[in-house]
């Protein structure tokens, strides 16, 4: 019951983020320099049929309030104006873009998961010189932005051992795997190492829990005690941080793909910055913070249906 | 006014911090006071002009006039790295400057006066916290043009609940404790008592928080001017020297990306294991 509640809250909570998001996302559009159209038409010379149209698109000369509503309704329904430069639905353009850029971050995701859970166990089992290691790494990992790890492994692995290419998000299914390959590595990089050393900190609190000590000594194989009494303890409060750093992905990468020209949403949205194509703009940063806020709320309500024993207090921390 | 002077006398303190950052620590704040010194000095340091164009000598490697060789046409890598730290620190110095100024008064705002207000403020930090940082800067930048200004602005707006959450949640336990009651009966006003007393006694965890925000703000920093939306070339910056020598590594010529590269990684990672040591040891920083 107390589950349910909390989800229904945490639920409203995304509703009103969501809400302001939007409102932030239009109305920032008054906010700027100029008159809204200027800003809508990327200052270009246009035809008054066109701002004429683009006024009746927006509601531009209805009060600010019901135009946002107007605009928010249409969002909705998946209506997110035209674009300036192709003369295009937005909705259009960003179909044919949402698919890469799920497949980047959903692959990213998964090699986070993987080897960030694995360096952290192994991290945690072998004290000395092994943990030093990849405290070390992780430490430095941590620190590595995606960018930089984009022009690290372009230089090793295409420019010296040709393993992979650099730009292009290829075409079917294996090929997008051999192309997205160095980009989502590019965009796990720091996600595995911090994934990494929270799956340490946790595997070592447990290691030192009583409970452990009990199943040593009745005799049950170290493996099975691993596996048993700390890996799945410790797995809980992982589950949450890798949640949040798998939000976390959705907006870096915007970045990833602009290194490796892969044409995905995050390269479109700097491209229509640059070609001031605002209804664009809007759409994928609405888009993308949606999708970023949704994942954050899911996270969260797992995180209380995984461990009971967590005590739900209030939404703030 | 001396008698409530509860204030730990600075010289104390001095041992306690060294010992608690330790040889790693030391040395990280060793690596940022010399990145600062050379960020402050650059053009008396830097031995060439960063933006002198040598067409003959594009791609020179290390050479005696030239140390770290030169770029795609033919500036002198050393100086442009030299002369690039200075946006390059002083973007997210702005930056967590303004997420300090913002975030702590409303922290302090919250914890004292609580109820509806801090409720308030916490759904406000929530909602702020749902906006990913480059993405709001992106925004901003397509509102008010590219370069600096937007995208501090925005990363400061982005980053200030970090600051506020930590800072309310320690001025909440500050604020029971004994000596704020007694002050509070001497009749000293909320203000003076946040101003003289919370805020220095708070002040090492705050600093320790904007030490670990320093680091990821210049990230982010550095990604905007890599997305070219940021500091405009040719204006020598990390972030921009990373971009403009990707075209030519498949050519060959990696150094200008590697090298402004390596130095955003060293200074993030000097920033955020010297915050953490600042915080408390084992702690893993927030990551945003």
């Amino acid at each position: 019951m107390r589950v349910i509640l909390f989800a229904a809250s945490r639920l409203a909570g995304l509703a009103v983020t969501l809400l302001v998001t939007s409102f932030v996302v239009y109305g920032s559009l008054y906010l700027a320099p100029g008159n809204p159209i200027a800003i809508l038409t990327g200052g270009r010379p246009v035809s008054q049929r066109t701002i004429t149209a683009i006024q009746a698109e927006y509601g531009l000369n209805k009060p600010f309030f019901i135009s946002y509503l107007n605009w928010l309704e249409k969002v909705i329904r998946g209506n997110f104006g035209k674009s300036i430069v192709f003369r295009e639905n937005v909705s259009t353009l960003i179909t044919a873009r949402v698919g890469t850029t799920a497949f980047l971050v959903a692959y990213a995701a998964l090699l986070i998961i993987i080897f960030g859970v694995f360096l952290g166990v192994v991290s945690a089992l072998r004290r000395g010189p092994t943990d030093t290691a990849i405290l070390a790494v992780t430490t430095v990992g941590i620190a590595t932005p995606s960018f930089v790890a984009a022009i690290v492994m372009i230089t090793v692995f295409t420019l010296g051992l040709h393993w992979f290419p650099a730009i292009g998000a290829g075409a079917g299914f294996a090929d997008r795997l051999w192309h997205l390959t160095m980009p989502s590595a590019a965009l796990a990089l720091a996600g595995t190492a911090y994934v990494a050393r929270l799956t340490r900190a946790a595997a070592n609190e447990e290691l030192a829990r009583e409970h452990v000590d009990t199943a040593r000594s009745r005799g049950i194989p170290e493996p099975l005690v691993v596996q048993r009494h700390v890996l799945r303890n410790a797995l809980i409060p992982v589950t949450t941080v890798a949640g949040l750093t798998l939000a976390g992905l959705i907006a870096g990468s915007v970045v990833v793909e602009n290194a490796f020209a892969v044409n995905g949403l995050g390269s479109y949205l700097v491209t229509s910055v640059e070609q001031k194509d605002f209804p664009v703009v809007q759409a994928i940063t609405l888009l993308l913070v949606a999708a970023f806020v949704m994942v954050n709320t899911v996270v969260d309500v797992l995180y209380v249906v995984i461990d009971p024993r967590v005590r739900i207090t209030g939404a703030s921390g | 006014m001396s008698v409530l002077s509860l204030r730990t006398p600075l010289r104390r303190m001095r041992p306690l911090v060294v010992r608690r950052l330790g040889p790693l620590g030391l040395a990280c704040a060793g690596v940022i006071a010399a990145l600062a010194a050379i960020a402050v000095f650059a053009p008396a340091i830097a031995p060439r002009d960063p933006n002198a164009v040598d067409l003959l000598h594009t791609f020179a490697g290390p050479s005696l006039s030239h140390p770290l060789g030169t770029d795609d046409t033919g500036r002198d890598l050393l100086s442009r790295l030299i002369v690039g730290s200075r946006t390059s620190m002083l973007g997210p110095l702005l930056v967590v400057t303004m997420s300090v100024s913002l975030g702590v008064p409303l922290a302090f705002a919250s914890a004292w006066i609580k109820g509806p207000v801090d409720a308030l403020i916490s759904r406000l930090l929530d909602v702020l916290f749902g906006f990913p940082g480059v993405l709001l800067a992106i925004l901003a930048i397509s509102l008010f043009g590219a370069g600096l200004p937007s995208a501090v602005v925005a990363l400061g707006l982005a980053h200030m609940p970090y600051i506020a959450r930590v800072t309310r949640a320690a001025a909440i336990r500050e604020r029971e404790l004994p000596y704020v009651a007694a002050l509070r009966v001497h009749g000293f006003s909320a203000m003076q008592i946040c101003w003289r007393h919370l805020l220095p006694n708070l002040g090492s965890l705050i600093i320790a928080q904007a030490t670990v925000s320093f680091g990821y703000v210049m990230v982010d920093l550095a990604a905007i001017s890599f997305l070219g939306l940021g500091v405009q070339p040719p204006s020598a910056d990390w972030g921009v020297m990373i971009a403009s020598g990707e075209p030519s590594i498949l050519e060959g010529h990696p150094q200008q990306s590697l090298y402004s590269g390596i130095l955003i990684v060293i200074t993030v990672c000097a920033f955020t294991i010297l915050g953490e040591r600042l915080t408390d040891g084992d702690q893993v920083p927030v990551v945003t």
